[in-house]
């Protein structure tokens, strides 16, 4: 049984040679490219905070001052609040670090939410054709035609503000991306010689959507996929300042932001510093995604 | 030869404007279901949370509850279509009067800040294009990406706390100055400051205006910079690949011949596409700006009826806005064969 698998794995291996090869020139290019690194690092550091964010926190989560004394709330930064203290006297620095977990939690599962409503549909789409390809890719049309963040907005509205909501409506409005781009790879892949081959000898579609449509499509959505990941926490964090998504008392970035506005611009760390998180969170995405789009793209590669 | 081509820019103009048209169908579908199906309970969401029971008696009959759902669709549908989105329920006006009036404001302040993300991504995309892979490009790839990366409501209250509150450079808030409405008012003729003040020679009130105009737009430009100049770059990259440039180098033409002239237009039409991209970044983006800046437009109205629960107002604003971002995305892929005559229609 091992014996065989290992055998399927090697005859794996041959078969896509030349996809290989060129997978590891990717890595190698995306190796010499400095940007890439410095957004890998950051997003392995942001994993290790969320997981780790009890042990890293200077303060229990939602710890704030037993009395609040005028003198214990709206600290400015100092040696016991690296990054001060807000209106309920909790430290800035330990809310930032917890609200890494809420921000990348949100990431994977919009994200993961999109492709499992987006790749079969796409799959569907450009494997089978004809009407239900049209009605498929019509109804994308309609999603992709929606600024998404207003879509997110009525959605929100509608089912109440909920962090669990916002992330269902961001899904919702993030599927048909995914969507599009395997259906193209599908319709492009699907004309072929060895895929009209394998059709030819009564290959079923469910194979050829797993051996062939799949595996040509991964290079895009993984560009598309950590794009999407700035573009989600930047989504995330309009929603939480509109009181759309996190509710207090919840550490989410955003709303730690709308919540600074009852006493700015005098508590301007309050302000600053969950922005600085954000920035940072979506920076890493955008430096990888962007390396990612121009090593997967030979056009853009120099001759 | 020429005729065939008319012929296939009308059929590509039709079926451009079918698609267009059924999007906006699809549209309302989405604004049906979420006004009628998602909620547990239409009417009450509709007349607001402080309704009276026969407020949400009315909001119900006026939804045609007790009738089948095709019809109610064909009901909402007929309206929708009409512009009608009912009135308001903290202004008690009609939803489409209030869009005419706060439209201006934020209309203004978009098209300042396309400006601002165009005379600094076009140049900055072609400078890194031309030198791929240096230090330059590398910096300008950064600043692209950083701007990309930047929550607009964030920016927006860091320039507050750095300009306003700390150097004092600039106003706060607001669209104009209270001593300047009392004293040299600035005439409406457009609904658009800049232009009225320019019209009626009213200086004080044009530099007022271009005080208030400065933060909010830096504000919300800021992201369509990062995506301008990335856009740019790619497309320059590419063309700079072609042989004709190759070609055009051999015979040596100078450098800046080639990028501004030869390479650059290729270039031209992807970035209308992305103009169409931006302003749907901007329908939303722009109602987080003009929070915080408390500027009088079309997104602040949006933001407060989030938070009073205005629910008519919330959806007439989206549902409007997302159909004017079909047309202009129907204008752009219009434009777009009328610039680049390549494109097959």
């Amino acid at each position: 049984m091992a014996e065989q698998r290992k055998g399927g794995i090697r005859k794996w291996l041959e078969e896509h040679e030349s996809q290989i090869r060129e997978f590891k020139h990717s890595l190698r290019l995306l190796r010499k490219n400095p940007l890439s690194v410095a957004g890998l690092i950051i997003i392995l550091t942001l994993v290790v905070i969320a997981i780790f964010a009890p042990y890293i926190a200077p303060y229990p989560e939602q710890a704030t001052k037993p009395n609040l004394v005028k003198e214990e709330i709206l600290i400015p930064p100092n040696q016991y609040h690296l990054l001060g203290t807000d209106r309920l006297g909790r430290d800035v620095l330990t809310r930032i670090i917890y609200g890494t977990r809420i921000a990348l939690e949100v990431v994977v599962m919009v994200i993961t939410l999109g492709l499992l409503i987006g790749v079969p549909l796409g799959a569907i789409a450009g494997t089978c054709g004809g009407k239900i390809d049209t009605v498929i890719m019509r109804i994308c049309d309609v999603f992709l035609s929606f600024p998404s963040l207003l879509l997110v907005i009525i959605i929100c509205a509608t089912i109440g503000p909920s962090l669990m909501h916002a992330m269902l409506a961001l899904a919702i409005s993030w599927w048909p991306w995914y969507a599009r781009i395997i259906r193209n790879e599908a319709i492009s892949v699907k004309e072929r010689a060895y895929v009209k081959a394998a059709n030819s000898i009564g290959v079923g579609k469910l194979t050829i959507v797993f051996r062939h449509i799949l595996p040509n499509s991964i290079a895009p959505v993984i560009t598309q996929a950590t794009l999407d990941g700035g573009a989600v926490i930047l989504s995330l964090a309009g929603l939480g300042f509109l009181g759309l998504g996190a509710q207090p008392p919840s550490p989410d970035w955003g709303l730690m932001i709308s919540t600074s506005r009852h006493t700015f611009p005098l508590s301007w760390w309050w302000t600053v510093f969950p922005g600085l998180a954000i920035f940072l969170a979506a920076l890493s995405f955008n430096l990888l995604g962007d390396a990612f789009r121009d090593v997967l793209d030979p056009r853009l590669r120099r001759r | 030869m020429s005729g065939v081509i008319r012929v296939g820019l009308r059929n590509y103009a039709v079926r451009r404007i079918a698609q267009a048209i059924v999007i906006i169908i699809g549209i309302s579908l989405i604004g049906f279901v979420l006004i009628r199906l998602v909620p547990a309970n239409p009417g009450a969401l509709l007349a607001g949370r402080h309704a009276t029971p026969e407020q949400m008696e009315a909001a119900e009959r006026e939804l045609g509850l007790d009738k089948p759902l095709p019809t109610q669709y064909l009901i909402f549908a007929g309206k929708f279509f009409q512009g009608d989105f009912g009135n308001s329920l903290s202004t008690k006006r009609p939803i489409l009067s209030d869009i005419g009036k706060y439209l201006p404001a934020s209309i203004e302040l978009i098209v300042i800040s396309l400006i601002i993300a165009f005379l600094i991504g076009v140049p900055l995309g072609i400078l890194s294009s031309s030198k791929k892979d240096t230090a330059t490009d590398h910096g300008s790839r950064v600043f692209a990406i950083a701007g990309v990366s930047l929550a607009s409501f964030w920016l927006a209250m860091v320039f507050q706390i750095i300009f306003s509150s700390n150097l004092g450079i600039l106003p706060l808030e607001g669209r104009i100055s209270m001593d300047v409405i009392v004293n040299y008012p600035i005439q409406r003729v457009t609904g658009f400051n800049l232009v009225d003040a320019l019209i009626t020679r009213n200086w004080i009130g044009f530099a007022d205006t271009v005080k208030h105009l400065i933060l909010p737009s830096l504000a919300l430009a800021a992201y369509p910079i990062g995506m301008v100049t990335r856009m740019t770059r790619t497309k320059m990259i590419e063309v700079l690949n072609e042989d004709y440039i190759c070609a055009a180098r051999a015979s040596g033409l100078p450098e800046k011949t080639i990028l501004f002239r030869y390479a650059f237009k290729p270039s031209a039409g992807p970035l209308l596409t992305i103009s169409g991209l931006t302003f749907a970044y901007m329908l939303t983006s722009t109602a987080l700006v003009e929070f915080v800046f408390s500027w009088p437009g079309l997104g602040r109205y949006l933001v407060s009826a989030l938070f009073v629960g205005d629910y008519p107002a919330i959806m007439g604003v989206t549902l409007l806005a997302a159909t004017a971002y079909v047309f202009v995305n129907l204008a752009v892929d219009l434009l777009q064969t009328v610039v680049d005559p390549r494109i097959k229609y």
